[in-house]
Order: structure tokens, then sequence, then C-alpha cells
């Protein structure tokens, strides 16, 4: 079983929760153009993106990223990436799991939600997030001993 | 399979390798032609890290030369989680409520996130029809070419487009006038507004690029969002050339501006 860790351009930074009790698994990103494209990521951000994985722990692999990373994950390999709203990642983390397990790990929290907001204008969410978000962790049990 | 190198004697070199990559792929030579000062180092973020400073951020966040964070690239890749940065401000605000404002601007990004969770469809599709008396029939689907050059003949906004296109990044403020600039004034659709924005930032997220984008284009909220020329006279400063007789479109007082660009705008429908 080969499980891949599997960082994309929403979180590059070595202590995402992603990587939490996963020294060992190999991590990868995935250089697409077709992604890049389908993205609308331009030059200027792809110059930025790359810049940032050179001081990650991470090998970069030209080419598709769904077919790379069956590839790489063998017959029953998991994917552990992090969870995002992007619609073109989402997309290609649905057609993974066809065939894979994707577990997608969320970045920690900013606020906690009791109940979910109207979230067509700003201020209808801010009401209901806004004591969460003005305390540390967004209020959760205190991680850090804070 | 082709693994990419991962270390470069320089940024020169590392620039040179993603042009490569970025022509093999076939984009275009002239988007090449410039990189962002911004560096996506840890060094780089430690700095802006040590910058935060709530207080004055909340003061003064709305002018060119205000202490804004310029973190947007950082948080936009996940290099620092908004958890971060939150904890950060609470630490340094003297009192909760001092952090305040910078931790709702950061809430603004949680926002545009989960709005694309729910409704993946709105990244490229009005949300609500526009409230200008105009129907999106009426905008130009393409980006006009002297916007993309940045030679519209309005000094302002030709200098917004050129900071944009030379480093990837532009103060919130500027991204507002623009983006007014292109979807009223011009009466370009919002998608290839925010395509064109999106293809330069650094900081480029299609869900606060283009929610931001409906936003402005009233798709997205009860009215239109414009500006006049003394707005911008009053917030920018010196970087922008905000000299009366090279920006006539803009400078008219509010009510002026609103019937000359919504002429067909019934004032009361919007509240
Ligand atoms: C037309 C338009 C397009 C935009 N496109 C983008 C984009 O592609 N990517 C992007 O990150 N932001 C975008 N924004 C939001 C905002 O302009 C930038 O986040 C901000 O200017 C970045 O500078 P800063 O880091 O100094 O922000 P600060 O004012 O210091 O704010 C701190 C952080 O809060 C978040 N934030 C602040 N304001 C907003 C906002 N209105 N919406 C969402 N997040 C916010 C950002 O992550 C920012 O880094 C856009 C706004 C407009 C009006």
């Amino acid at each position: 079983m080969t499980d891949i860790i599997w960082i994309h351009d929403g979180a590059l930074r070595a202590d995402h929760p992603m990587f939490k009790d996963k020294a060992d698994v190999k991590s990868v990103f995935i250089w697409d153009d077709a992604y890049f494209k389908s993205a609308a990521i331009g030059f200027k951000q792809q110059v930025f993106i790359y810049e940032a994985l050179t001081h990650l722990p991470v090998e970069i692999i030209k080419g598709d990223t769904v077919s790379i990373l069956k590839e790489l994950a063998g017959n029953n390999g998991a994917i552990i990436t992090a969870a995002t709203t992007s619609v073109e990642l989402n997309r290609m983390m649905a057609l993974i799991n066809q065939t894979h397990s994707v577990e997608a790990i969320a970045d920690e929290t900013f606020a906690h939600l009791k109940s979910s907001p109207d979230l067509r204008r700003f201020f209808r969410y801010w009401n209901k997030a806004k004591s969460s978000a003005m305390d540390y962790h967004g209020g959760t049990p205190d991680l850090f001993g804070r | 399979m082709e693994i990419l190198p991962q270390s470069f004697a320089d940024r020169q070199a590392l620039i040179a390798h993603v042009k490569s990559l970025w022509m093999d792929a076939g984009g275009d030579e002239a988007m090449t032609q410039n990189v962002s000062p911004m560096e996506a180092s840890p060094e780089a973020l430690a700095a802006r890290l040590d910058a935060v400073d709530p207080q004055a951020y909340a003061r003064s966040r709305n002018f060119l030369n205000g202490k804004i964070t310029k973190l947007s690239p950082y948080i936009r890749h996940g290099m620092v989680s908004l958890n971060h940065v939150r904890n950060l401000a609470l630490d340094r605000a003297g009192r909760k409520a001092d952090a305040e404002k910078l931790i709702q601007e950061l809430a603004w990004r949680e926002y545009w996130q989960l709005v694309r969770r729910d409704y993946p469809n709105w990244i490229w599709q009005d949300a609500e029809p526009y409230k200008t008396g105009y129907t999106a029939r009426d905008y130009a689907d393409d980006l006009p070419d002297d916007i993309a050059r940045g030679e519209t003949g309005v000094a302002a906004i030709d200098d917004i487009i050129s900071i944009l296109v030379s480093t990837g990044y532009l103060h919130n403020h500027l991204r507002m006038y623009l983006a007014s600039y292109i979807c009223h004034w011009r009466r370009v659709k919002w998608q290839a507004g925010a395509r064109f924005m999106l293809g330069h930032l650094i900081d480029a997220d299609a869900a606060s690029n283009n929610l931001s984008w409906q936003w402005i284009a009233s798709t997205y909220s009860r009215k239109p969002y414009i500006f006049n020329l003394e707005n911008m006279q009053k917030y920018c400063g010196d970087t922008i050339n905000t000299i009366s007789r090279h920006n006539i479109p803009l400078d008219a007082g509010y009510d002026v501006l609103t019937s000359r660009l919504f002429p067909q705008m019934d004032p009361m429908a919007n509240g």
C-alpha cells in the first residue's frame, strides 16, 4: 500500500494538518498545465507557486494530476490532501475517488458556526461568525493553552 | 514520470524555468514579461507577519499607503492559515475590539470560500440579475484591447492596470476602481474583467476575485458600486495620476455619474 500526500496550490505549507502523523508518507505536487489553464492561474502566480514549492519537502512531477496520483497510489494506496472549495481541484478529487480513497483534511478552524448562515450577504454570515472569529482558534477548546 | 527540479542557483533561474514550462504549455510570451517582486519564501512571509499592526490597519486600510498586511498571496496559497493571522491579530491588539477590523476582513476570505462551496456555479454565472437598468445582454462579452494594454486614455485607470500587470498585486481599493470602470463605464461583462484580473494577480483566487466582481457589477449586491475622481484623490496619494483633465470620464459627482452610467436604473428599485 502506498499512501501519497498530494499538495495542491491551496495548501503550500509544511505544518498544514494534512501532514499530521504522516511523517513517512511521500508528498508530491503535480505541475499540471491543463489544470492551471482551467483554473485561470497565470504566469506570475505560477512563479509564486513554484517558488513556494522550492521551500517544501515535496517532489514536483509534471503531468496530468489524476493519472499520476492514481499511478503513484497503486492498487490500494490512499490520497491524502487538503480540503478546498476550488471547483477544479474538487473535480479532480472526485475523479480520483472513483478508484482510490481520498482524504481531504480541513485546515485549522477560523470560525465555528452554530447554524448555517444565509450566505447571500456577508453581514448575515459575519453576525453568526463574529463571536467565534474574534476568539483564538475560533474559540475551540484551547489547543495551545492560551 | 517527469520530475521537475527543486533548487535553483537564484530567483532568475527559477523564473526562467517557469517561463520554459509556460511556453511549452503554449502560454502567451507577452505574459512572461513581468514577475511580482513579492517572494514566496518563508523569510518574506515572516517579514509580513512581523509587520501586522491591527490598530494601524483599522485606521488606514482604505488608503493606498495604508498599513495593509499584503498577506493575500500567502493566505491564498495556504502558506499561512487564517487562524494563525487571526491569533496574531488578537495577540497584537491592545483590546480585542482593536483587532476587529482586520479579523472582519479575514472573514471576507472565509465567507467567499463558503459561498463557493455552496454555490460553485456563481464563480462564472451571474448570481442575480444586474440592478443597473441593463440586462446581461447589454454587456460586452470580451475585454476591449485598450484595457488589456492599459491604454484606455483615462490616466488613473491606465496607472492601475500598469501596477497590476507589472507587480501582480493591487490594493483593494484599486481592484474596486478597476472592476467598476470595466463593468460600468465600459459596460463589459464582469466575467471578462474577472478573467483578466485572475490572469495577472499572484493572489488570484476564483472565489474572492469573481464573487467580488459580482458584488461590484450588482449581480451579487443590491446596487452597482461606482466611484469618482474625488474619491480616488482622497485615497490614492501620488502613486496614481488623478489630475482632472487626464481623467475626464471619472470627474463628476455621484448623481451625475449615476444618471450618466445608468440612465434606465430605477433609483427606488434597489432600496
Ligand atoms: C475586484 C476584486 C478582486 C479581488 N480579487 C482577489 C483575489 O483574487 N484574491 C484575494 O485574495 N483577494 C481578492 N480581493 C480581495 C482584496 O482586495 C484582497 O484580498 C486584498 O486587497 C489583499 O491585500 P492585503 O493582503 O493587504 O489585504 P488586507 O486588507 O491586509 O487583509 C488581510 C487578508 O484578509 C483577506 N481579505 C481582505 N479583504 C478581502 C476581501 N474583500 N475579500 C476576500 N478576502 C479579503 C485577504 O486574505 C487578505 O490578505 C479582490 C477584491 C476585489 C474588489
